[in-house]
């Protein structure tokens, strides 16, 4: 048999190893080390001593390790179930989501319309009834422009007026100044009066009445007068709408 | 001095990491091994460290949605999930401008903060009813669906759970507001 100062530097490494190869202090069986000690411990004679205590001193370290980490981790979780439903009870949307949107760090894709999506969007319309393609009876039917306009498929507004009204107030505009800044025009009382701001500008700017520029450093969009320059190239830019608010 | 212009290798896995491939977002590792070569962790370490001067950054996330570093073990990186994200938060404004109501985000924070609270899962009827106390939005049961949908929350029968997404973007200590001592020492 081994002798017992031996056996006793054997645990010790072993020890020493097993709470090196991990930080956690649960990976070390306290209660096999602390048998095996047992085992060993009549064997010793005085001069083993030190090392019989360094192992125990080891081993209270550990074992008050393990305490910590179960009581910060313990802790920890109740205080976050807590904070959790007090967040909710507490806070008002606006702060729910300002909180959200800082833990936040979305993904970044690039959409594209594909052929699958065009099917997909052709069966949506098509299963929505005022929208269907085929229709159920077989024989056709003739639409007056009132009942398009019941069905929401034709407009209201006249828009060959709306966009002559547009083009002379942005006439009236430039002539006083050289541009005007793009929400002054397109924002409206009401969202559907901003879509059709924007609709008559996106019309009469293609067309070439006036022109739209873009200023990086604002981040701001203008109507400007078209000077006739030859070579002029002609571009096609998407404005979002959604940073133009409606007045009401 | 003349710009240096990305190779070959980095604009293709910028398409490939980029552009929206499948339903849900990202790409494999043995995606890119195959597209890229071998050497393909070297192409995404290049590409992110570009992307990180635009406020992007790839991650690698494995199938419970937690994160691998970049420089980690190969054969775990070959079935990772590689995404690109925001390197910052997005202001509430940014968030509107990309189709995202208030009112949508505070029913994500309040349903994560509940599951969060419940160990991860609850009933869906429970999570239901407190969104109703606290939300009168008539578009309550259409944004839970759409969250579902979208990979932030996740069914399983009757129990709604912290979807793959939400572990993937959100990081839930922060939104909790409680921290160890090890991640106020990693941040």
């Amino acid at each position: 048999m081994k002798r017992a100062s031996v056996l006793l530097r054997e645990l010790l490494v072993e020890l020493v190893e097993t709470e090196k190869a991990s930080p956690d202090p649960f990976s070390i069986n306290v209660r096999s080390f602390l048998e095996k000690l047992s085992e060993v411990f009549p064997l010793l004679r005085d001069e083993d001593l030190p090392i019989d205590a360094e192992i125990l001193s080891k081993i209270a370290d550990i074992i008050g390790e393990q305490e910590e980490w179960l009581t910060t981790r313990t802790s920890l979780l109740a205080l976050g179930q807590l904070v959790a439903l007090i967040k909710i009870r507490s806070f008002e949307s606006a702060e729910l989501a300002r909180d959200f949107v800082n833990a936040w760090r979305p993904i970044v894709e690039m959409e594209q319309v594909t052929f699958t999506d065009i099917l997909r969007s052709l069966s949506y319309l098509d299963d929505r009834m005022i929208f269907r393609l085929v229709p159920e009876r077989s024989e056709l039917q003739r639409f007056s422009e009132k009942d398009l306009e019941e069905l929401g498929l034709a407009s209201k507004v006249n828009l060959k007026d709306f966009i002559r009204r547009m083009e002379v107030r942005i006439s009236e505009i430039l002539e006083e100044r050289s541009y005007i800044e793009y929400g002054e025009i397109v924002r409206g009382r009401t969202l559907v009066e901003t879509y059709l701001n924007a609709y008559a500008v996106a019309y009469l700017s293609t067309r070439g009445s006036f022109g739209i520029a873009y200023d990086p450093i604002k981040d701001k969009y203008y109507i400007t007068k078209i000077a006739p320059t030859k070579g002029r190239k002609f571009v096609s830019m998407a404005i979002p709408l959604r940073s133009i608010t409606y007045a009401d | 001095m003349p710009t240096r212009v990305p190779s070959a290798k980095l604009k293709k896995a910028a398409r490939l990491l980029l552009f929206k491939s499948h339903f849900k977002p990202g790409v494999k590792g043995w995606e890119l091994s195959r597209a890229l070569g071998e050497g393909y962790l070297d192409v995404i370490r290049a590409l992110d460290s570009l992307l990180r001067q635009l406020g992007l950054r790839i991650i690698a996330v494995d199938e419970k949605g937690e994160r691998l570093g970049l420089e980690g073990d190969g054969r775990r990186l070959r079935k990772a999930l590689f995404l690109t994200v925001l390197d910052e938060p997005p202001t509430i404004q940014e968030a509107k401008t990309s189709g995202w109501r208030i009112d949508d985000l505070a029913i994500l924070a309040t349903s994560l903060l509940y599951l969060l609270s419940r160990g991860g899962k609850a009933k869906r009827r429970d999570l239901v009813e407190l969104l109703k106390t606290k939300f009168r939005s008539p578009r309550l049961g259409y944004t839970v669906e759409r969250l579902v949908k979208l990979g932030y929350l996740e069914e399983e029968e009757d129990t709604l759970a912290i979807g793959w997404r939400s572990k993937v973007e959100v990081d839930l200590n922060r939104l909790v507001g409680v921290y160890s001592q090890e991640d106020v020492s990693r941040n």
